[in-house]
């Protein structure tokens, strides 16, 4: 369906420097398949994206759309834009129409539908993505998760071939991330074409038919999410697909700043989308620290993040220990109880320096 | 409804108490002042005079006393009477006697000197000059000249004397002379006529000639400018010939010797005080407007104004929206046109473009056509900034959406920036067209007579100094709120249509 061949995007600065956004990428995307983009920020996610509904004109290469080259020279570029829905990571909505004004504008003012037509489509797609009762409100008035959903109804509107998603849960609540992928989920379901560019590596997992590894503005790896996912070849897809974010501390002295550290920890969940763990993460660092190994020091906290897993750890570790702090007779019960609570999981395990107390998010 | 009312309340109290502070106009200085009857009595003191008039010139240098101009001879008055100036400097024979009486002034002694008054021409019209020079020798010889004279000096009611008709169907081009005195008895109008003492020598000279005559009004500042650009073809209004303007000028010869007075308030004469009661306010009504029907001034002064805004709306936004188009061209040229274009009427003071459109640029051209064209292109130019910043400020985001649908940049513009870019632009684009209303005000340097000047013209012939002023006041405050509501609708309608 599309032919991507030998794609390069330079973009020239005010200074005369320039950067490489693609690097000669090729390949070919066939009708029904949701492709996930993959990579690292800056790697080209979005230029791949953007030039493919030619946003951004490619610098050199073609690209073939059902046959036709749409990078030649007087291509009807508008009437390819109408066959290509595009999601933004930031909605875009337009402010000055209310929910069913932003999905029939497109349809009336471009294909000529009637108001009465346009409406009554525009319902069945609000119906989809679960907005039909909000068609009257104005964007302002809505949260990001429903302008999204809104987004992806004022695309499926105009009856598109193949639908980009440029990031389109980036700019989303934790809370508001669910209603969105469900939609996307059930649109692959239904055999829509789509390429979704997203860092939410889980997400690409589970939505995508294939996906595709991008760094430095070249396609590393191509392939079934098991095999990117599980035996990925190259050793740059394995290092991101696996990537483990990690924050030590380090508690020498009863006086370790420890409101230092919480606010590191709020910055790092965060940074990371995974701000639904920090109250819990707190709590368990606090008892375990001032209560339950209270008495070990110097004591080594880390937290971990292991995006593609979804997985969130705390170690605690305590140097030329042989035997778990957690077994001695004076330990805090009732803390280690409630620790117990708040954790899914508490692994007790001697490392080669020493002891190792893992509780899992 | 409630807040329209308390609006509408608010507004009345502020006229009301604006009207009766400046009623209360009586002067401020009691009776223990000195009495100046000679020149040694002004030690100290500071003296009044017209802007560009040549007393001023011939005093300024004086240590014993400071000279402070002003434009306008009502304003001098009204300075005199609030006590800001102890004497007015001013042509010795230019006050009528009703007129100091009403204003509490009198004549408090003549200067020594006598100037001579003559008319000016462009240098290049000599013979223009000679013409009058045979016209004024002539009338000298036969005694006309004294007996003009002599009848305007001693006239006391200026609304009934009477001037031989001139017929206006004299074959030759019209003579223009522009005069800076509408003040009986030099020049004066009463609706459309011109009357006065110049005003008779000049149309017997038209008649000499065999050219009608007609007169135009300019500030004394603005005077040779104009003769200069050709807009008139003779200048007057006691100019006096100084050896410095003959240099520049060519002088007829002297018709007149004019000696400066010095006018003080009359003490003996009280004033009374107190709060102004109905009938103050009633024969304001009839002294400013119903006398001699000036309200005809107003009306005219009135439509000039609402002319000259309104074709300049209507011509800036057309050339604004061009501008605008410039401004969002992908064209760097265009683009740095359009910006060059803002940064340049941005920076421009509207009085000096409206000097150099009248006097440099448009010379041939009526004065209400000046101004349209100098409104034109400033509020072009502040409509395409408006208009530029309000899309922009609809963001980049929405621009690309529209994009990626398959809009193109026209169809962005009509359906999804535009409207939002009017709605965001509204409170600034009524704020402008306000500002368009208040500075046509200025419009009177160049001689138009627009609604302030027509208010300067019956403050002229009343010297009152308050009334007329807050009379336009409250006409320029309906304007603009009606322009207000007017955008409001037009706004609403537009944006209706855009959707």
């Amino acid at each position: 369906m599309i032919s991507i061949r030998h794609l390069c995007i330079t973009f020239v600065n005010p200074d005369g420097s320039s950067f490489d956004a693609l690097k000669d990428v090729s390949c070919e995307i066939r009708k029904g398949e949701v492709v996930g983009i993959i990579g690292p920020s800056g790697c080209g996610k979005s230029s791949l994206l953007r030039t493919i509904n030619l946003m951004t004109p490619p610098t050199s290469g073609k690209i073939l759309f059902e046959g036709e080259n749409i990078t030649a020279k007087g291509y009807p570029i508008n009437r390819l834009r109408q066959r290509m829905g595009m999601v933004f990571q930031t909605f875009n909505l337009f402010e000055h129409l209310n929910v069913l004004g932003n999905v029939t504008l497109g349809p009336m003012k471009l294909k000529g539908v009637s108001q009465a037509e346009a409406e009554r489509e525009a319902m069945q797609y609000l119906h989809q993505v679960g907005m039909d009762d909000m068609s009257t409100v104005m964007p302002a008035d809505l949260s990001g998760g429903q302008k999204q959903r809104v987004a992806i109804a004022r695309c499926l509107a105009m009856h598109p071939d193949v639908m980009l998603f440029d990031e389109p849960l980036s700019a989303l609540d934790p809370s508001m991330v669910g209603e969105v992928q469900s939609v996307i989920r059930q649109l692959a379901q239904e055999g829509m074409t789509m390429l979704i560019a997203t860092h939410r590596l889980k997400f690409a997992r589970d939505v995508s038919s294939r996906v595709i590894f991008m760094n430095e503005g070249r396609i590393h790896e191509d392939g079934t999410p098991q095999q990117i996912f599980e035996n990925p070849t190259r050793s740059t897809t394995k290092a991101f697909v696996q990537q483990i974010y990690k924050l030590w501390f380090t508690i020498e002295e009863d006086d370790f700043d420890i409101v230092g550290m919480h606010s590191k920890i709020l910055q790092f969940c965060n940074k990371y989308n995974i701000t639904d763990v920090i109250e819990t993460a707190q709590q368990i660092i606090n008892m375990m620290v001032l209560l339950v190994l209270a008495d070990y020091r110097p004591l080594t906290v880390r937290l971990s993040y292991i995006e593609q897993l979804e997985r969130v750890t705390l170690d605690f570790m305590i140097k030329g220990l042989s035997t778990s702090p957690l077994q001695d007779e004076g330990v805090d019960l009732s803390s280690l109880a409630i620790i117990r609570e708040l954790g899914k999981k508490i692994v007790e395990e001697p490392t080669k320096l020493g002891f190792r107390v893992k509780v899992l998010l | 409804m409630d807040t329209a009312f308390i609006k509408w309340k608010s507004i009345c109290l502020l006229f009301a108490i604006v009207f009766c502070l400046a009623s209360c106009e009586k002067p401020t200085k009691g009776n223990t002042e000195e009495e100046i009857s000679s020149i040694e009595d002004l030690d100290g003191k500071v003296v009044g005079t017209l802007t560009g008039s040549s007393f001023e010139i011939d005093f300024a240098g004086r240590k014993d006393f400071q000279v402070v101009r002003q434009p306008s001879l009502s304003d001098l008055i009204a300075s005199l009477r609030k006590g800001r100036i102890d004497a007015i400097l001013y042509d010795e024979d230019c006050f009528p006697d009703t007129v100091l009486r009403q204003n509490g002034m009198k004549l408090a002694f003549v200067t020594e000197e006598k100037y001579p008054c003559a008319f000016a021409c462009r240098k290049s019209e000599q013979d223009l000059v000679n013409k009058f020079n045979e016209f004024l020798a002539r009338i000298k010889s036969s005694g006309e000249l004294a007996t003009i004279t002599e009848k305007w000096r001693s006239a006391t009611d200026y609304t009934s004397i009477t001037m031989p008709e001139i017929s206006d169907s004299l074959p030759g081009e019209p003579l223009v002379v522009g005069t800076s005195y509408s003040t009986a008895p030099i020049s004066y109008m009463i609706g459309d006529k011109w009357y006065g003492f110049e005003i008779e020598i000049l149309n017997l000279f038209g008649e000499y000639i065999g050219r009608p005559v007609h007169y135009r009004l300019f500030d004394l500042s603005a005077l040779v400018p104009a003769l200069k650009a050709g807009k008139i073809d003779m200048a007057g209004g006691l100019l006096f010939k100084t050896e410095e303007r003959q240099k520049k000028l060519a002088f007829t010869d002297v018709y007149f010797y004019n000696r400066g007075g010095f006018f003080v308030r009359d003490l003996s004469q009280k004033t009374p005080g107190g709060a102004p009661g109905i009938s103050d306010i009633k024969g304001s009504v009839e002294g400013n407007l119903l006398v001699e029907n000036r309200w005809i001034f107003l009306a005219r002064g009135l439509k000039v104004t609402l002319e000259i805004t309104l074709l300049s709306m209507l011509f800036g936004g057309i050339l604004g929206t061009g501008l605008l188009s410039m401004r969002r061209s992908k064209r760097r040229w265009a683009k740095m046109t359009a910006m060059t274009y803002a940064s340049f009427f941005r920076g421009i003071p509207m009085v000096v473009l409206l000097m150099i459109l009248a006097y440099i640029v448009m010379v041939g051209a009526s004065g209400v056509s000046v101004a349209v064209v100098a409104f034109t292109l400033v509020f072009a130019s502040s409509f395409a900034t408006t208009m530029d910043n309000a899309i922009q400020a609809v963001g980049v985001q929405q621009y690309e959406a529209g994009e990626a649908m398959g809009f193109t940049r026209v169809q962005i513009f009509r359906y999804i920036t535009g409207p939002q870019a009017l709605q965001r632009a509204l409170p600034q684009f009524k704020g402008e067209a306000v500002a368009l209303i208040k500075n046509t005000s200025v419009v009177g340097y160049v001689a138009i007579q627009d609604l302030t000047r027509a208010c300067d013209m019956i403050r002229a012939r009343t010297f009152e100094a308050v009334f007329p002023i807050l009379f336009i006041t409250v006409i320029y405050f309906f304007l603009s709120w009606i322009m207000g509501k007017f955008l409001d609708y037009i706004f609403k309608i537009a944006i209706k249509l855009y959707i």
